[in-house]
């Protein structure tokens, strides 16, 4: 066995398209190190500039709240009665507009003056604002999906009041950039957002080849004529496949967690981090009234609960690319579906509510790790691993039952 | 009789859907044997090889190679033979060497064979040039190097003229006639270059729609000759003394037709029939026409 699984990463390697995709990885890692770099110099400018949107926005709506506080005023019973039927709690939608542009201003101002004040007092002044705007998003003064679209969603910001309150309780000594790329910062924000999504997707080509490439090329003739059981030349390419794209991403993990740790340090292993609540955690069915619930933990539980989902997601992508490789015998096709299944899990994330049931029976849908930890949509991390783990037997025992019976006619590209 | 056989294939059925393309094939190798596996586009030929490389499992029926049934001891029985299925197969994107040390090193085979081999694909220094950048007839020389590396006692070839230029045609024929000479070979080839099957095969097996067809006398392997006597009666008596009835034929009143197996029965017949004082007016071989051979057995097989 073990001489078919060097055979097979051999072949791996050999494989021109491999390298091009490895290639690809390696040049993917130093661009996130690149743009999250982009990202941290321009941080302080870029906040100043969307707070100032944001101030701008909120006076430009206080303004216009006013003069239809003076028309009220002005109006008859009859057409008070018209009026007040689209904002029926002017005063309060007037004050949270208040509040919002009284926070970001306070923020503009911090900003540009080079954070003279110091980091507490912007997380006091984000705590202002952020429950300000939960408040105006339950009297639906501001739209959820305004806000989601800030990245602002209800939960995000009940997190993130958590943390800082956290943080601010307990004195610690507070980061004042998210962007800055310390070793373990570089490994939280590889779980953030699409990144996982991209790094699924590349792995997915690199391993896509182990069965269909040899059946198109036909090399498969030379190769399966050879006096070993199909079941362990089965074996011996999941195995391999498993290998490499596990291999490929710790290693590409780890050089860049390297780099970055020269670059900017290792950063604090203790530093807190938030997780969705045990409910969320352990429990196999989902509760949607749990969303937003979260707690405090050190980032490196929070790394270790990611990446933990993160590689049984990885194993499960690679044996659902091997099952249709197997069934289908062609490339185009086994392309297109996990394209499918992949871009699903965006179509989930995006469009579906998050309190959604559904979120946590599609297993690609833990993909969107950040939000799984957080409790952000309603899919709880140890069912995501479960459901996925089932997955990966499943789809070996009947991918190794379809090998070991199926007749090689070679592949359709 | 079947211990004898290097291979054996026996009722092999095999259906595509509802669609059967092998029915009932029965058919055996003996060792040192060169066969040509011939039949008109779709006749079943690279199904029934790839059966017998358990490329493609059969419905029923079995095949034994060296000895062990393929679907019951793959392993035994695909270490006793080796297979070059429409194209060699060869990693592409790996250098010749690369190609036959990859397989060397799961098969375990001696660094001194490898050598060996290496020098039989007379690539020289193109071994260490990627596969793909090969021309056909090279590929086919590092295919077979390939497929010899571990020794095997049978070969099967499908098709392993194609792509390849006169000289390569001429190459491989050479090296096919001192593998059987100097290894011990069996070899099942199928082309459709009637010439070369003529040239090559000691013995060819033909198959139409699925179905092994009778091999014309003239194709079983046997010479066949055409003696011209002055007593034809007593001729066939001498040689039904040592040659099976059946096998002799009377085409007129002074002339036989004697299909013949054994050189030396047949040697020993003719001194009897000179003691006997009959006149040997003409002796000569039947040569194979195979061509028109095939026409006559396809042109009423065709469906």
């Amino acid at each position: 066995m073990s001489r078919l699984i060097r055979t097979e990463l051999y072949k791996f390697i050999k494989q021109r398209k491999n390298q091009l995709i490895l290639e690809g990885l390696a040049l993917f890692f130093i661009g996130v190190i690149v743009y999250y770099s982009y990202q941290e110099m321009n941080y302080d400018r870029a906040t100043q500039k969307s707070m100032q949107m944001e101030y701008d926005n909120a006076s430009g709506i206080q303004q216009s709240l006013s003069m239809y506080k003076a028309s009220l005023e002005k109006a008859n019973t009859e057409q008070k009665e018209r009026m007040l039927k689209s904002h029926p709690r002017i005063n309060e939608e007037f004050d949270f507009w208040d509040q919002e542009k009284i926070t970001s201003f306070q923020l503009v101002y911090y900003y540009k003056n080079h954070k003279v004040k110091g980091e507490k007092y912007r997380k006091e002044i984000e705590i202002k604002k952020y429950e300000n705007l939960l408040i105006g998003a339950k009297s639906k003064f501001i739209s959820k999906e305004n806000l989601k679209a800030k990245g602002e969603a209800p939960a995000e910001l009940q997190r993130q009041i958590t943390l800082d309150k956290y943080l601010i309780k307990h004195n610690i000594k507070i980061g004042n950039n998210p962007y800055h790329l310390t070793g373990i910062n570089f490994l939280y924000l590889m779980l953030k957002g699409y990144i996982p999504m991209i790094l699924l997707g590349l792995v997915t080509l690199l391993c896509i080849d182990i069965f269909i490439g040899e059946m198109e090329e036909g090399s498969y003739k030379l190769y399966l004529t050879q006096p070993f059981a199909r079941g362990k030349i089965f074996i011996s390419k999941i195995i391999s496949a498993g290998i490499t794209s596990v291999g490929v991403v710790t290693v590409l993990l780890f050089i860049s967690f390297c780099i970055t740790s020269i670059m900017n340090g290792v950063g604090d292993i203790h530093y807190p981090e938030t997780i969705a609540e045990n409910k969320m955690l352990y429990s196999l069915v989902t509760i949607s009234n749990s969303i937003g619930n979260v707690k405090i933990v050190s980032i490196g539980t929070y790394l270790v609960m990611g990446y933990s989902l993160f590689f049984v997601l990885l194993i499960a992508t690679v044996m659902m690319t091997m099952f249709i490789s197997v069934i289908t015998d062609s490339t185009s096709v086994t392309i297109g579906v996990i394209t499918g299944l992949i871009l699903l899990s965006f179509v989930f994330s995006s469009f579906l509510d998050e309190k959604t049931s559904l979120h946590g029976y599609y297993f690609l849908g833990y993909i969107n790790i950040y939000n799984i930890l957080n409790a952000q949509i309603n899919a709880p991390l140890l069912l995501g691993i479960l459901l996925n783990g089932i997955i990966v037997i499943l789809l070996f025992l009947i991918s190794c039952y379809t090998y070991q019976r199926k007749d090689l006619l070679g592949g359709v590209s | 009789m079947s211990e004898n056989y290097v291979v054996t294939v026996e009722n092999l059925n095999k259906y595509y859907g509802k669609r059967q393309v092998l029915k009932d094939v029965s058919f055996h190798i003996c060792p040192n044997e060169i066969v040509g596996f011939i039949g008109p586009n779709g006749a079943g030929k690279s199904t029934t090889m790839k059966c017998m490389c358990n490329l493609i499992f059969p419905d029923s029926g079995t095949i034994c190679i060296g000895g062990y049934d393929i679907l019951k001891e793959r392993d035994k029985a695909l270490s006793c033979q080796a297979a070059l299925i429409e194209s060699p197969g060869l990693y592409m994107d790996m250098t010749g060497k690369e190609n036959i040390n990859l397989i060397a090193k799961m098969r375990k085979v001696p660094k001194e064979r490898v050598n060996e081999l290496i020098e039989f694909t007379g690539l020289d220094k193109k071994i260490n040039l990627k596969a793909g950048k090969y021309s056909m007839g090279m590929k086919q020389r590092l295919g077979l190097a390939i497929a010899l590396l571990s020794k095997p006692q049978f070969l099967i070839l499908d098709e392993p003229t194609n792509g390849l230029d006169p000289t390569g045609i001429i190459d491989l024929r050479n090296t096919l006639h001192n593998l059987v000479k100097e290894e011990k070979i069996s070899i099942l080839f199928s082309s459709h270059q009637l010439g070369e099957i003529e040239k090559l095969a000691n013995r060819i097996i033909c198959i139409n729609n699925g179905r092994i067809i009778d091999t014309p006398q003239a194709l079983d392997g046997n010479m066949h000759y055409i003696l011209q006597v002055s007593d034809v009666i007593n001729t066939k008596k001498i040689l039904e003394q040592r040659i099976a009835n059946d096998k002799i034929e009377v085409l007129g009143t002074d002339s036989l037709k004697v299909m013949v197996d054994d050189q030396e029965l047949f040697s020993e017949s003719l001194k009897e029939i000179l003691n006997q004082d009959i006149k040997i007016l003409d002796i000569y071989k039947m040569e194979l026409d195979i061509e028109s051979i095939y026409q006559e057995v396809y042109g009423d097989h065709h469906e």
